[in-house]
């Protein structure tokens, strides 16, 4: 057995198999879920992005970011409903070029966060109404814009790239 | 009505976006960052005005109107892409007319918010609007994707021809 049965036996022995493929509607209505987890997260994040770079200069960027565990509960959402489409498809991912796109932007906008809340949240969120926010922050705020946007597109792209496992010339380091 | 589906499929436009490889994803990713940002803005909006990220004037946030009509426009341009895609296959499925209702909804409500936001009105007054906006995006959201999976179970006699 490869890498890839082994996940799917794992989805099948939890039951989340059974969930996305076996039912009716399951798949549609974890996407459907997953698409809400989406909006959550791009509404919330890329209004706090928009403040930062300058957008709506007269709302103080604290009040916005009282909206942020909105856009972290979506990307839970997100996390656990993407788990459960991949353990039931691991080959559709794992050897799909879109789905790496995905996961490279998710680890930019991750490292993105980490930095941001080490260095410049404290001074970011201090930035009140009619305020300018320094351009460090502003740079964060740029990333994170463009990191989500990858991550939503490799998403989108995810149905369109079905390439044959031989294309992918490292995965069979994981076999 | 079905003359000019067959019309639209056959335009050189339709099938490029059909036919060619990166067009229709392409027209699809920029759909679904739009919906992102236009559905987020509104569940965000509705979580204002029922008391989240509280502390700043409401009429403040209307700044940030402009955000979700570009959004609309952006929308609605990749929308009518996308419906050229596959004319057919959105204009017999029931659930496409309901999305589109449930957007233009979503739509006029946000207008009504904005008004009654800019005016810095008591939130108690717009609490259930709020929670109607948020339903409403989250419905549009679920039709849209079913969208995908219900068009096979149309058999068309339903269509007028």
């Amino acid at each position: 057995m490869n890498a890839m049965e082994r996940i799917t036996e794992f989805a099948k022995s939890i039951g989340v198999y059974h969930l996305t493929s076996e039912t009716a509607w399951g798949w549609p209505i974890l996407e459907s879920i997953h698409y809400v987890g989406l909006s959550m997260l791009f509404g919330t994040v890329i209004l706090y992005d928009l403040r930062v770079l300058g957008v709506a200069k007269s709302v103080p960027v604290k009040s916005l970011h009282r909206f942020i565990p909105i856009g972290v509960a979506g990307f839970i959402i997100n996390l656990v409903t993407g788990v459960m489409f991949y353990i039931s498809a691991p080959a559709n991912y794992s050897y799909s070029p879109a789905f790496h796109v995905k996961v490279i932007c998710l680890f930019i906008a991750g490292a993105n966060v980490m930095i941001f809340y080490t260095f410049l949240a404290k001074r970011t969120n201090a930035v009140g109404a009619g305020e300018d926010a320094p351009l460090s922050s502003k740079i964060a705020a740029g990333v994170s814009f463009l990191a989500w946007s990858g991550v939503l597109a490799g998403g989108r792209f995810l149905g369109f790239f079905k390439p044959p496992q031989h294309w992918c010339e490292w995965c069979g380091l994981f076999s | 009505m079905y003359d000019f589906i067959v019309w639209l499929q056959n335009l050189p436009l339709s099938v490029w976006l059909r036919e060619a490889f990166w067009p229709f994803p392409t027209v699809l990713t920029v759909h679904v960052l739009s919906m992102g940002l236009l559905s987020g803005v509104g569940v965000a909006t509705g979580l204002r005005v029922n008391g989240v990220g509280g502390g700043t004037a409401i009429s403040r946030w209307t700044q940030f109107a402009p955000v979700t009509w570009i959004a609309v426009v952006i929308v609605v341009i990749s929308g009518i892409g996308l419906f050229l895609t596959y004319p057919a296959k959105a204009a017999t499925n029931p659930l496409f007319y309901f999305k589109l209702a449930g957007m233009a909804a979503a739509l006029v409500l946000t207008v009504w918010l904005n008004r009654r936001m800019r005016a810095d009105v008591d939130i108690e007054g717009l609490r259930l609007a709020g929670a109607a906006l948020i339903v409403l995006w989250v419905l549009v959201i679920f039709a849209g994707r079913f969208l995908a999976y219900t068009y096979n179970f149309i058999n068309l006699l339903w269509y007028p021809r």
